[in-house]
């Protein structure tokens, strides 16, 4: 039997189309009252079933066989078997009670796992300063100690001893102005002129008879 | 120690600047995108090689315009930016 897994946060529109291409038997629902979900699960339970039947010919892991074992966190034991063509959704079994019974069995053996009731364990304060801390000192050491550390971290030079003299200065002298403006302009021309000489084709047709 | 800012003469406004580039004062203060505009140009023009030596770099960085200027210079890690009326030296001694 597939597990159902109902999600709160997730929307997911489930279609004839996507049941029929899915390769493995997880399907997602968004979280909804219980009697649209009992109607979504009338509806679809014919066509799991058939999928389960494809897959599991022989009978394979129960539905209340757990993915991961908790103990030691490996992965599931067996793996799931492939189906080429999902069977066409076949009609729903005649009989009211019959589903009836069906659907309450789906619903209590089933473990619904609600993904998004997660307890966030959240870091206290002086514990996220602390290790704030850390890893700053040990990322500067670790710059530190490298030759190319300081390339990136560019600290500023020590620089002139009294600023307001070098601020209050003559400014630049107009001839200066024209030399760089003539400069950069001849730069930037040069830039743009910059061009690609095509020599050889680097994609050759061959001609395959 | 304040560094006497109207002393300059044809001083517009004047503003500070920390290594990382935090505003720590100055008549301009409130002009947050100039001055990222400015740290930008400081830390390319501290790349330029200057002489042979590494550790020369420039003592004051003028950034020009018709009328006015922008002086900037650095002193004790911090950066010191000065905007000045401009006036063509060579028409102020004519």
């Amino acid at each position: 039997m597939a597990n159902l897994w109902v999600s709160n946060n997730l929307q997911v529109f489930v279609s004839a189309s996507i049941i029929e291409t899915a390769k493995h038997n997880i399907l997602l629902f968004p979280y909804m009252p219980q009697p649209a979900l009992k109607m979504y699960i009338k509806t679809l339970y014919p066509i799991v079933k058939a999928m389960d039947a494809d897959m599991f010919p022989d009978g394979g892991p129960s539905e209340t066989d757990r993915l991961i074992n908790p103990a030691n966190g490996q992965g599931t034991p067996s793996s799931f078997r492939e189906t080429q063509v999902v069977p066409a959704a076949t009609v729903p079994q005649p009989g009211g009670g019959d589903e009836a019974s069906v659907l309450t069995r789906i619903l209590h053996t089933v473990n619904f796992i609600d993904v998004s009731a997660v307890e966030g364990r959240g870091l206290e304060q002086h514990e996220y300063h602390d290790k704030a801390r850390q890893y700053s000192n040990k990322l500067n050491m670790v710059l530190a100690s490298s030759g190319r550390g300081s390339k990136y971290r560019m600290s500023l030079p020590n620089g002139v001893t009294a600023p307001q003299i070098v601020l209050a200065s003559q400014p630049v002298s107009l001839a200066d102005i024209e030399l760089i403006t003539m400069a950069a302009k001849r730069a930037a021309a040069a830039v743009n002129d910059l061009k690609v000489e095509h020599k050889e084709d680097l994609v050759v047709p061959f001609g395959v008879p | 120690m304040a560094v006497p800012f109207d002393r300059i003469p044809d001083s517009l406004g004047y503003l500070v600047l920390t290594e990382d580039g935090a505003v720590s004062g100055g008549d301009l203060e409130n002009k947050e995108d100039v001055a990222n505009q400015f740290m930008n140009i400081i830390q390319t023009a501290l790349r330029i090689p200057l002489s042979s030596s590494k550790k020369d770099k420039f003592k004051k960085l003028s950034i020009v315009w018709d009328n006015f200027m922008y002086v900037i210079t650095i002193s004790a890690h911090k950066i010191y930016i000065c905007k000045r009326r401009f006036i063509p030296p060579d028409a102020a001694m004519a």
